[in-house]
């Protein structure tokens, strides 16, 4: 059997380093319900709570803002434009990028069926947002959502001139961070943002764990009904090992990011010239800003489902467009947003990778991606 | 991959019992088995529910897809609902609005399962490419493939097999051609798979309830023909009919007509959207007509045996003009031939092999003679 190598972080990342041996201290520690007003109680309450502070404060937040977990990207976006709905007085508009996570497009979707009228920003190819036809609806509009970094491409969208502008309208701005923290640098309240979501089995904790960092003043409405827990926003028992996690392997990314940054963005430009020197007519799709981690690339003349099918035979797991409930995968909507032609968007492979990703997989992913791509021509 | 030594194939997964016999049945046989399911039409949640289990539905892909796990073998899902619509769907509605009676099991079986996966299981580095369809491939002393019946002459479908050619067939196997179904449901129980009781579906997969005239009122409104009269085989009308698209030569059931005793359709006129009935126990024909009829391989001078539709016992033929540039194929049934209905496929045999197929284009009622 040969090694697997994974590129495929943005679908999940693997467990921080020294995750696993951490979670057999906590798992043995038995922490109890943190709601209890018992000392076990008071014990797991604590370590919920240390948790919560240390991630606030790491991720940028100040004393005005919060943090409510949830179980993960999808809960936590849905809440935050449910809870806009529910509070847009007489605003109807829903602003929303072209290139969001289906969370946040079917989510407007339904709002739109519920009577709010939706506005999609578009992106183009290169990653640029239409920041007129935002300003032209901000007058009217109840919320607006811009992701921080697609998951597809990479894309980094201006997430601060995007609030910059919602602020001067006196419009709210959730920003889906879930492919964002943990790869790249982030400052909550740098970014001038009222809501950021995240996932954190993204970046190397348990799955489904996951949050909404939000400006206090800008309000939250309770999204499940029950108990307490979580600022009254979010009832029942909080997951407290994914709490623990996450806080674990947030400290383990951010712990000399910016290197890791460069290290990564070299390692890209190694499989950018691989892949070129292996496919000549490959395609990159990036912005100027762009994720160092995240490589979206065409091989126009190949079937992206195949491609896929043969690199996982190899050994290789990477991405292509969304799957449907069968497994079975249909072209990005993203991809097909930013306007790429047919014979782009069933082509394009996503390669994602991370912390553990050394030299020698990149390496070796050529070679096997060499070999995969003179089978199929 | 490429490391290992094995050959190969990539087996066509519908999720029923036959495709996952023939996977364990190669990966018993030392092949390297890939399973591959086709995504080929969005069903309608209310459909699922109603009529259950059809070909590629969510449920038979996840049925596939656990066939595969018991098996330990790798599994993936294609999307080529693209594909299946224009090749399959939009032809079928379109037999239908000429007054014909499509098969789209065939179509689906030439575009889908023998070009387009057969062209990718060869892009997945496959020699390969395996179904569960009850068939044989043997080939002679030169290597030369011929396409036989299944040993088990009732589950036979070498009928909707007929557009393969010796190329194709060189790189397909049928694992299933010599068991009968009884012995594959056996089999399927000791391997342990899930699918071993699952009930066969005769009907077009992506009309589960069988009312291809909803399916086109639904899917295809502009493929809508529009009303017209039943007649009699001497021009009496009998009454206004839903449009041509809504019937099949041969139909008994659904005429809404009353005229006192039982009617069936005789023909469809689609120039003039007239459905003629009949009252005759029995339609018959001695000659029909084929287009696009290719031979697998030529006659040998042998007595010939025809199918006009699936699951008939052979018919005597004789071939009575063959234009191979068309693909025009005349010919005469030895005794005259019930219901042979245009858009159906005509297939030929040699005793078991099948030597070529086309599709029906016209057929010619015995003269009645009246003593």
């Amino acid at each position: 059997m040969q090694t697997r190598l994974y590129f495929d972080y943005n679908a999940s990342a693997p467990l921080a380093t020294g995750l696993a041996d951490q979670f057999k201290e906590w798992l043995c520690l038995d922490p109890k319900n943190p709601n209890s007003v018992h000392a076990d109680g008071q014990a797991a309450n604590a370590l919920l709570e240390t948790a919560r502070r240390k991630i606030l404060t790491t991720l940028g937040a100040k004393k005005s803002d919060a943090l409510v977990f949830t179980s993960g990207g999808t809960e936590a976006n849905n809440a935050v434009m449910r809870s806009a709905f529910s509070r847009r007085k007489n605003r109807q508009t829903l602003i929303v990028t072209g290139v969001e996570h289906s969370c946040v497009r079917n989510m407007a979707s339904q709002l739109e069926r519920e009577g709010a009228k939706l506005k999609i920003i578009p992106v183009s190819r290169a990653g640029k947002l239409d920041l007129q036809i935002l300003q032209d609806n901000l007058s009217d509009a109840f919320l607006v959502v811009c992701m921080l970094a697609n998951n597809e491409t990479g894309y980094v969208l201006p997430v601060t001139e995007v609030a910059t502008l919602a602020a001067k309208a006196g419009v709210p701005v959730l920003s889906d961070a879930v492919c964002a923290i943990g790869k790249i640098p982030f400052h909550f309240s740098e970014l001038g943002i009222d809501y950021a979501t995240f996932s954190a089995h993204k970046f190397g904790a348990l799955k489904g764990i996951g949050g909404i960092l939000y400006r206090k003043v800008a309000g939250l409405e309770p999204f499940i009904l029950g108990g307490p827990q979580e600022l009254e926003k979010r009832a029942g028992t909080q997951n407290l090992h994914g709490v623990l996690s996450t806080e674990f392997a947030l400290m383990a990314n951010l712990n000399g990011l910016e290197i890791e940054n460069q290290r990564q963005r070299s390692l890209r430009e190694t499989f950018k010239l691989g892949i070129l020197q292996i496919y000549p007519q490959a395609i990159f799709h990036e912005s100027l800003h762009n994720l160092p981690q995240t490589l979206n690339v065409s091989f126009p003349g190949l079937k992206g489902a195949l491609l896929l099918t043969n690199l996982d035979l190899s050994g290789i797991s990477a991405s292509h467009g969304s799957a449907c409930a069968s497994g079975a995968l249909e072209v990005s909507p993203i991809l097909r947003h930013i306007g790429l032609p047919e014979i782009e968007a069933s082509s394009a492979i996503r390669f994602s990778f991370g912390r553990k990703t050394t030299t020698e997989d990149g390496n070796e992913f050529l070679h096997r991606l060499k070999t995969v791509i003179e089978m199929m021509v | 991959m490429i490391q290992s030594e094995k050959i190969r194939v990539v087996v066509a997964m519908s999720g029923g019992v036959d495709s996952s016999v023939a996977a364990a049945l190669l990966k018993e046989q030392g092949y390297d088995v890939i399973g591959v399911s086709l995504k080929l039409w969005d069903y309608d949640e209310e459909e699922r529910v109603i009529q259950g289990k059809t070909c590629c539905s969510l449920d038979d892909i996840a049925d596939a897809k656990s066939v595969c796990d018991t098996l330990g073998i790798p599994f993936y899902a294609f999307n080529h609902k693209k594909e299946f619509r224009k090749q399959v769907i939009d032809v079928f509605v379109d037999e239908y609005a000429h007054g014909r009676t499509p098969n789209p099991c065939v179509l689906c079986n030439q575009h889908l399962k023998f070009d387009v996966l057969l062209d990718e299981a060869k892009r997945l580095g496959a020699r390969y490419l395996a179904t569960g369809h009850f068939a044989r491939i043997v080939h002679d002393a030169a290597g030369i493939p011929a396409l036989l019946k299944a040993r088990d002459t009732a589950k036979d479908q070498s009928y909707v097999l007929f557009s393969l050619t010796q190329n194709n067939l060189d790189r397909i196997l049928f694992p299933l051609g010599d068991f009968t179904k009884e012995a594959v449901r056996g089999m399927a129980k000791r391997f342990g798979l899930i699918t071993h009781d699952k009930t066969e579906s005769m009907d077009i997969c992506f009309i589960p309830n069988n009312d291809h005239a909803s399916f086109i009122a639904k899917h295809y409104p502009q493929a809508k023909r529009k009303p017209g009269n039943f007649i009699t085989e001497t021009g009496a009308v009998l009454g206004e009919h839903k449009g041509i698209h809504a019937y099949t030569v041969g139909q008994r059931r659904g005429l809404s007509v009353s005229a006192g005793e039982r009617l069936y359709v005789k023909e469809i006129r689609a120039n003039t959207d007239e459905v003629v009935l009949s009252r005759g126990e029995d339609l018959l024909f001695d000659t029909a007509v084929a287009r696009d009829f290719r031979f697998i391989r030529s006659p040998s001078g042998q007595p010939l045996g025809a199918k006009t539709r699936y699951q008939r016992d052979d018919i005597p033929v004789q071939i009575r003009q063959y234009d191979e540039l068309s693909g025009r194929m005349e010919i005469c049934f030895e005794n005259p031939a019930r219901a042979v209905t245009p858009g159906q496929a005509l297939v030929l045999y040699e005793g078991d092999e099948v030597i070529g197929g086309g599709w029906i284009a016209a057929a010619k009622p015995v003269t009645q003679v009246i003593l």
